[in-house]
């Protein structure tokens, strides 16, 4: 099983209201020093998976199928190392 | 004989009933449709109504590509069968390349719930080939309707008189102000605009119905 952490980001020429919002926010708390805010989503997979590789292809699938529209965004894939944790905590419990 | 409409549903729309009601005052029948169903048969039009289909987690749309019913929608606009996506319906229709953009959060990060003035474009278009206006008032009710393409995807909408209908005030920050806009083949168009909502006099215009009217005329 693999660790692997997606990271969906905006490409830079769209605007991201989201990012405007939350530096406004980080200026008018006195952290004037934030000069720009950029907001996407991360996602951590639980791939099983043979090789590191493997679990990145596996997650660079997935994120073209769902994860990413490319008119918006696109997807930085880190894939984080070997994990022992079950996808599912309900599994465990059994 | 009363055209037949399906109006596909998610779990999360929530206008179908409204545009239903639309239908029936334009002299069509609005059958609704559950999007695990995989056969649309009979159908003279599709249209994907407004609401958050699968709760529009990760993006508007994004998963509601995937349902069952969508391979049958995509066999439907090719074989030329007239789709319309209204809000919700319209980001599912770019997420499923049926048109092209995409629909990002709104300027401002605004839920938008207001009338809104759009100028009729083109009337090169089932939608307003009948209209007599041209500009109509319509609600709009929208978190993420600022439509977004790429300059060479802008330049072939203008090209191709696909920009259907513009915002006189662009409250979402659209890219050319676009509210709607149709395929190059002109038999799918999404639009943010409700027109359902704007078909009966106890809640303002009726140019809502204009265009549900020129749509069935055309089919």
């Amino acid at each position: 099983m693999w660790e692997v952490l997606v990271e969906v980001r905006l490409h830079p020429e769209i605007r991201d209201p989201e990012g405007v919002t939350v530096k406004r926010a980080a200026n008018s708390l006195g952290f004037g020093s934030i000069k720009k805010v950029s907001v996407g989503k991360a996602l951590r997979l639980e791939i099983d998976a043979d090789s590191a590789e493997e679990a990145q292809s596996i997650a660079q699938d997935f994120c073209q199928s769902l994860l990413v529209n490319p008119v918006l965004n696109f997807a930085e894939i880190s894939v984080l190392g070997a994990s022992t944790e079950l996808e599912d905590p309900e599994l465990k419990k059994r | 004989m009363s055209k037949k409409i399906g109006v596909i549903q998610f779990p999360g729309t929530n206008c179908e009933y409204d545009v239903i009601k639309a239908l029936e005052l334009s002299g069509a029948i609005g059958e609704i449709i559950w999007h695990t169903q995989k056969n649309l048969f009979n159908f003279d039009a599709l249209i994907i109504p407004g609401g958050f289909a699968h709760g529009d987690y990760l993006r508007p749309g994004a998963i509601a590509r995937f349902s069952p019913v969508m391979e049958a929608v995509k066999e439907f606009a090719k074989q030329q069968g007239p789709i319309l996506g209204i809000c919700n319906g319209f980001q599912i229709l770019t997420e499923a390349h049926l048109l092209p953009g995409a629909l990002q959060k709104n300027v401002g990060l605004k839920f938008l719930c207001k009338k809104a003035i759009v100028e009729v474009v083109t009337k090169n278009s089932y939608l307003t080939s009948e209209l007599k206006k041209n500009y109509l008032e319509l609600p709009i009710n929208h978190f993420a309707g600022s439509y977004v393409c790429s300059s060479s995807t802008l330049k072939e909408l203008k090209d191709n008189d696909q920009i259907i209908l513009r915002y006189q005030n662009n409250l979402n920050g659209s890219l050319a102000s676009i509210a709607g806009i149709c395929n190059k083949d002109r038999n799918v168009i999404g639009l943010m605009p409700h027109p359902e909502r704007a078909c009966n006099k106890i809640t303002g215009e009726l140019d809502g119905l204009n265009l549900f009217r020129s749509f069935i005329n055309q089919l």
